[in-house]
């Protein structure tokens, strides 16, 4: 399924969830991540989140089914998400 | 579950970093990787990794495939087997000791891998060519081969229809891209570095799937088990490669994908560079991903969970007995 997660949280707290969401996601922005991944590595990654979580940090989950379903545009000089040459 | 496959062209460190893998360029970029969704690595350019790198692919059960000088194969690191089971490897040598087991296993891999080329030849002589011929050998070949009692002359069949497949592969290709004869080591023109860069990715894909078995690699039933090589691997692969590696190759090549640009010639050998390199593995890879309804799942699969799905059936009819049934194109 796809999964599109970002986090808004204090400055000093960002590098927890960053951390936790690179095992499972790529990262394509500061506080944007997304993944082709299954609803049990999803479960995961939320009870992950939810042991971290304080007051004031936010944290948003966009899913789709089928990740084919979903269009993605890039626009100015950014690499094309789901790379798989490096 | 989507474990894709990473290829890294570039230089550089490959590290473990904050529980994840991590790819240091040499042109200065940083990348971090998820190791929770890579399946396998291929590493294509020069790099650097310690143990504690091999520690996390190992935690991961990820398999990274090395490739040398001009992409040619050269090994792979193996994570600590996740599957261990003593009675596979005694079932796997049992049935390779014993001909009665051993004979049906190979001829319906030798089946499968006819039935394979023969699909593909159909196809193009239903796309005005023709191959009548060529595929009236390979079913001549495909009758013969559920009497043959010896596994040498069952090699020998398949020998014979390989031939003639390969026979038809001149034709198939648009100019200026031909095959007179199959040649390796080094191959001597175009077609021949695709074809083996190609058949060398299908085997890759069949290690990787054999690994997340308890079966032994090395222990085939068609190939004799030699030294250096996973036998099981070369079996598998023989089946796959008219379905993954030949297709795409007629589909770069008529497409005009890829043109002479793509290759460089050195001592006497022909390979593909680099640019050209990573279009036939966007292809592959794409390829790898293309979905089929599955009759008996009753659920579309891709063709990477078909190598799969074929090397768990050959587990399940060593173990149990239950049919064999190697991956034939039925779409």
């Amino acid at each position: 399924m796809f999964v599109l997660i970002t986090y808004d949280v204090p400055a000093d707290r960002t590098g927890i969830y960053r951390k936790l969401l690179r095992k499972h996601l790529e990262h394509i922005q500061y506080s944007v991540f997304h993944g082709d991944i299954t609803k049990g590595q999803l479960v995961t990654i939320i009870h992950e989140i939810e042991d971290q979580l304080k007051s004031d940090d936010s944290i948003y989950i966009f899913q789709a089914e089928v990740s084919a379903a979903v269009e993605c545009t890039v626009l100015g000089d950014a690499e094309e998400p789901g790379q798989r040459f490096t | 579950m989507p474990q894709d496959n990473h290829h890294i062209f570039a230089d550089g460190k490959l590290s473990r970093s904050e529980d994840t893998l991590r790819i240091d360029t040499l042109a200065g970029e940083m990348k971090h990787l998820p190791v929770e969704s890579v399946g396998t690595l291929y590493l294509h350019g020069q790099i650097d990794f310690n143990t504690r790198t091999l520690g996390l692919l190992n935690d991961y059960g990820t398999t990274v495939h090395v490739f040398g000088w001009n992409d040619y194969y050269k090994g792979s690191y193996l994570p600590k087997r996740q599957h261990q089971s003593g009675n596979t490897v005694v079932e796997q040598v049992r049935a390779y000791d014993d001909q009665d087991r051993r004979m049906p296993i190979a001829r319906s891999m030798i089946q499968a891998s006819m039935h394979n080329m023969r699909s593909n030849l159909k196809y193009y002589d239903t796309r005005d060519h023709e191959f009548g011929d060529a595929i009236e050998r390979i079913e001549q070949q495909q009758e013969l081969v559920a009497d043959i009692a010896d596994i040498q002359e069952l090699r020998g069949a398949e020998a014979t229809a390989r031939k003639a497949y390969y026979g038809c592969f001149d034709d198939v290709l648009r100019d200026p891209f031909e095959l007179s004869r199959r040649e390796y080591n080094p191959p001597s023109n175009e077609t021949n570095a695709l074809i083996s860069f190609l058949n060398a990715m299908v085997y890759t894909t069949c290690v990787s799937a054999i690994r997340k078995t308890a079966l032994d690699p090395t222990i085939g039933y068609v190939h004799e088990p030699g030294d250096r090589r996973f036998t099981l691997s070369l079996d598998i692969a023989d089946i796959f490669k008219p379905i993954l590696a030949d297709r795409v190759l007629f589909r770069l090549v008529n497409r005009r994908q890829l043109n002479l640009d793509d290759f460089e010639r050195e001592l006497e050998g022909c390979l593909l560079n680099e640019g050209g390199r990573l279009t036939v593995l966007e292809a592959y890879e794409e390829t790898l991903d293309e979905t089929v309804a599955h009759p008996r799942l009753n659920r579309n699969v891709s063709y990477k969970t078909l190598v799969q799905t074929d090397v768990y059936s050959l587990k399940k009819h060593i173990l149990t007995g239950e049919p064999y049934r190697p991956t034939e194109r039925w779409w």
